[in-house]
């Protein structure tokens, strides 16, 4: 099944929604992906910080998923959240208007944190009490930043498709 | 028949054909779903040794390639070029399935995404299909 799935994303059009693709074809400005995927992370960020209070630097976080549908974002501890939260704000702000080089900045913070994760996990504790989706789910937040970033500031106000 | 350096081209390029919107609001769901399993599952892949000690994790799962054969050409290769340098084998699973989350859920050079996607669900299911509590419908 995982095959046949792939199989249509490879010969589908998935990159015109919610897509760096579409910012890539210059069909969106990046305003909308980097929306959502800002107020996702001021989630998952708010979520770590908020369910980390009783071990706020625990080495493994409070993890936000379930194994049952396997779906998680990671786990977080207390200094998890806050990097995750300022991930998103940045984003976020980039995004609505701000200046772009916030959004170079979220992507820089972003892919530190990722790396700091995998340079750290089965060695020591991490900081960030993360495991590898927590490491990949910062990558992601970071792309996307780095996409935005990359739209020049006047093609902010260009009507595209809602990507 | 495309040539090479087209094909290539293909590969790299936005996947932003133009289609009614129907067609791309349910391959974005598609693309995000997806992208949301690659993601939950790299978190049991476990630096340094990917359960090679303890017999658990990536490393069981790789050896069930070995341990209940689909395809004997595929076995041979774990058995004999993949076990024996399994470390540098785990890092790469951990890198392509991190790429396959990121570049799915992103929805970045979704293509090439899609094609590394096709070539790790093939070697999954090589892996897996005939051990105990699996099957060719669950997996690959």
């Amino acid at each position: 099944m995982m095959i046949a799935a792939h199989i249509v994303l490879l010969l589908s059009s998935s990159g015109r929604m919610l897509a760096v693709d579409a910012v890539r074809a210059r069909l969106s400005t990046g305003r909308m992906v980097g929306t959502v995927w800002g107020v996702l992370a001021i989630l998952v960020g708010l979520f770590g910080i908020v369910a980390s209070f009783d071990d706020p630097l625990a080495a493994r976080g409070a993890r936000l998923g379930s194994t049952d549908p396997s779906i998680s974002l990671g786990d977080y501890n207390l200094l998890g959240g806050v990097v995750v939260l300022a991930v998103g704000v940045l984003l976020l702000l980039a995004s609505r208007g701000a200046a772009r080089a916030l959004a170079m900045v979220a992507a820089g913070l972003a892919v530190v944190a990722g790396l700091s994760l995998h340079v750290q996990l089965g060695f020591t504790d991490p900081l960030l009490g993360g495991n590898p989706t927590s490491a990949a789910f910062l990558f992601a937040a970071a792309v996307v930043a780095f996409a935005v970033s990359r739209v020049p500031q006047h093609e902010d106000t260009r009507q595209t498709v809602p990507s | 028949m495309r040539d090479p350096k087209t094909l290539l081209t293909w590969l790299f390029a936005p996947a932003t054909d133009e289609v009614p919107r129907s067609h791309a609001v349910g391959a974005t769901i598609l693309r995000i779903t997806i992208g949301l399993l690659w993601l939950y599952n790299v978190s049991w892949k476990r630096a340094p040794d990917f359960g090679q000690e303890a017999e658990n994790g990536l490393y069981k799962f790789t050896k069930l390639a070995v341990e209940h054969p689909v395809f004997p050409p595929y076995s041979w290769v774990v058995e004999h070029l993949v076990l024996p340098v399994f470390q540098p084998f785990g890092w790469a699973v951990l890198l392509a399935e991190t790429a396959l989350a990121v570049l799915l859920i992103t929805g970045t050079f979704i293509r090439l995404a899609a094609l590394i996607g096709i070539a790790q669900s093939v070697a999954i299911g090589l892996s897996v299909a005939y051990a105990p509590g699996n099957g060719p419908g669950r997996t690959g």
